[in-house]
């Protein structure tokens, strides 16, 4: 009875997909008891809405359906697919609508897109869709990660092939297939990208790709505050669909400004901003232009920090934010005065800081590029002896007194003196004391 | 930063009734907008009703902040926050909207108002307009005159309440609440979850 029951509800949720393509939320409907003589599965509005209770009957079902599936896979008998494939879809959808961080139903669905019973951007969008109810399932966005990599490697091995006709068919399907299924709402276009030339400035990716996923993790971690997973997806993608291209990545700073200045309690969403200039710091190293490009990035964060710290008191997340741009600022500085090079040395802390300096980030850096430029590995250490023996090795010294320990120490008593907040003096009272920390760490290291 | 409602009462011998509310409701999911609704203008009435006239107050409710402000002639106002939103722009916001009803709707209407005999649009713009708080005017930078008087900080709507009083109590009991809402409670209470709802 209570399988029928089952049944019946879950082919009433494919009968709803099957009506309604471009449903673009999930929400479940609070009711404990069946109450009308009607399905429990309502679309309104594009949006899907679930009844809650019939979760307890369809969960269990399609759970059992998927965990049989599996076990006859484990004894080695095959799944007739193209009979029990459309049942498969059926089940793991129900059980993931449900509880999204089912590895094994998601596991099932690889199979099925393996096997092409299942389009990478048909699976995509129905990621998409539990995330609109999980927002923060990690196994979603694992997930998404696995198709976007079926995607990429099938446009790299099409783009190899020297037909030009079937790359441009091939890519067109993408194309085409990415619109249907963005079925969240696009919020704006990647407009810098369009004027981009073909060649060197050329985007590694698919554009329309790259769009809907950004605007998945905006759209999840909209919806849920600090939302780790939603931010290291998106450092993910820009790092494997966009391959940290430069554009992407100056792009992706700017919409992140206006993010954080309207979240400013927001751990990861900094975070990611943090991934972002690390990648910045790399590119701008490798193109010789930390200091033209680079510094003046640095510059407008500090503003960035200074303003929505003296606006919005008492936030920790922008004064830890605000150390990691001190960090990058003095390793950047570090890297232009080489040791010897420094003959004005106003201090001793301050020369023996940045030795200290030279000899972690670089190598970090290093790192970074080789891993996602190989080739550009040469590039670096010659970009390095042409820091160390050119005139340009020496830093404006605009810069090196723009902010130093004593500058930003300034700050904090500035904003102790000031404050009215309690918690806003004690946040500005432990980053003085980080500042003290860093100072004592260099006299110890002296002696 | 963000704002949920908006919502100016009446407090006439410790009863107190809904004017107006405006409500920005687009992050919530859209089957629940509802019950989130109906659980904006509860958590407002009891707060007014809880509060002293002349006193402003802030009751934190999991990550939700809610701003009252209540004048001596019992008009009152209440704005739901989350916990990002500075709270003198909060009652800078209240003050002027406060002032701008008594100005636009006349004193004999407020006894016995509510939302369908008052006419009084400006709540939803109010709210639009002060959803970027730095936007809103320059009021970031100038110590208003709300400092002649305290603002009292409540650590959640529990500790508004009067002794014996529950709040799992006032949502059983409360006419206001559809069944839904009040299902809904109980089960964001069980799960334990504390950002389904206020």
């Amino acid at each position: 009875m209570a399988h029928e029951l089952a049944h019946r509800i879950l082919s009433d949720l494919s009968t709803a997909f099957q009506r309604h393509p471009n449903i673009d939320e999930v929400g479940f409907i609070c009711c404990p008891t069946c109450q009308h003589n009607r399905s429990p599965v309502v679309v309104e509005n594009n949006k899907l809405g679930i009844e809650t209770w019939c979760l307890e009957l369809i969960f269990p079902y399609a759970h059992d359906k998927v965990l049989r599936a599996r076990g006859r896979d484990d004894r080695g008998r095959k799944i007739k697919v193209s009979r029990s494939a459309r049942s498969l879809l059926e089940a793991t959808r129900a059980v993931l609508l449900v509880q999204a961080d089912c590895l094994t139903a998601w596991n099932i669905r690889k199979e099925l897109v393996e096997a092409e019973d299942l389009k990478c951007t048909q699976d995509l969008k129905f990621a998409a869709l539990v995330l609109t109810k999980h927002p923060k399932s990690s196994e979603t966005f694992a997930h998404r990660r696995w198709l976007l990599k079926q995607i990429i490697q099938k446009t790299t091995s099409t783009s190899v092939q020297p037909s030009p006709i079937a790359q441009a068919s091939h890519t067109n399907g993408l194309v085409a297939g990415d619109q249907a299924s963005s079925g969240a709402a696009v919020e704006q276009p990647l407009n810098t990208q369009h004027g981009t030339k073909a060649g060197g400035t050329k985007l590694p990716c698919d554009e329309k790709l790259l769009e809907t996923e950004l605007t998945v993790c905006q759209s999840s971690a909209e919806r849920y505050p600090s939302n780790y997973y939603a931010w290291t997806h998106r450092a993910w993608v820009v790092e494997n669909v966009a391959r940290c291209h430069y554009k992407i990545l100056m792009k992706e700073l700017c919409d992140n400004r206006h993010w954080i200045s309207r979240h400013i309690s927001d751990h990861s969403g900094l975070q990611y901003r943090q991934f972002l200039l690390t990648q910045l710091a790399t590119h701008f190293r490798l193109e010789d232009a930390l200091q033209d490009e680079f510094l003046p990035v640095l510059t407008a964060e500090f503003e960035l920090l200074t303003d929505l710290i003296t606006a919005f008191p008492g936030h920790e997340a922008l004064w830890y934010h605000r150390r990691y741009v001190f960090q990058q600022w003095e390793s950047v500085l570090s890297m232009f005065k080489c040791p010897k090079s420094d003959n004005s040395a106003s201090s001793k802390n301050h020369t023996h800081l940045q030795q200290q300096h030279c000899s972690e980030v670089p190598v970090e850096l290093y790192t970074h590029s080789a891993s996602s430029f190989s080739r550009d590995r040469d590039d670096s250490k010659l970009h390095a002896a042409v820091v160390q023996g050119n005139k340009k090795a020496k830093v404006d010294s605009t810069y090196t007194e723009h902010h130093t320990i004593q500058t930003e120490l300034e700050f904090c008593r500035n904003i102790m003196a000031t404050s009215q907040d309690g918690w806003q003096v004690r946040l500005a009272g432990s980053y003085q004391h980080w500042l003290q920390q860093r100072i004592l760490g260099q006299d110890n290291k002296l002696l | 930063m963000k704002l949920y409602s908006l919502s100016v009462l009446y407090k006439k011998d410790s009863k107190v009734h809904l004017l107006m509310g405006g409500y920005d409701l687009q992050s919530f999911g859209y089957f629940q907008r509802g019950s989130v609704k109906e659980f904006m203008v509860f958590t407002s009435q009891i707060i007014v009703e809880r509060c002293r006239e002349g006193s402003r107050s802030t009751v934190k409710e999991q990550e939700y902040m809610c701003h009252c402000y209540i004048r001596t002639d019992g008009l009152g106002g209440v704005l739901i926050a989350d916990h990002e939103y500075p709270q003198r722009v909060a009652f800078t916001l209240l003050n002027k909207v406060l002032d701008d009803f008594t100005q636009k709707v006349p004193t004999h209407l407020w006894p016995d108002g509510n939302q369908s005999t008052i006419h009084y649009t400006e709540l939803d713009s109010y709210l639009a307009k002060y959803q970027n708080p730095r936007e809103a005017d320059s009021m970031m930078k100038i110590q208003s005159e709300l400092d002649e008087t305290k603002i009292i900080l409540h650590k959640s709507i529990e500790a508004v309440l009067e002794r014996g009083e529950k709040l799992d109590d006032l949502v059983a009991k409360s006419e206001d609440l559809s069944v839904q809402s009040k299902t809904f409670y109980k089960t964001a209470k069980k799960q334990n979850q504390c950002c389904v709802i206020l």
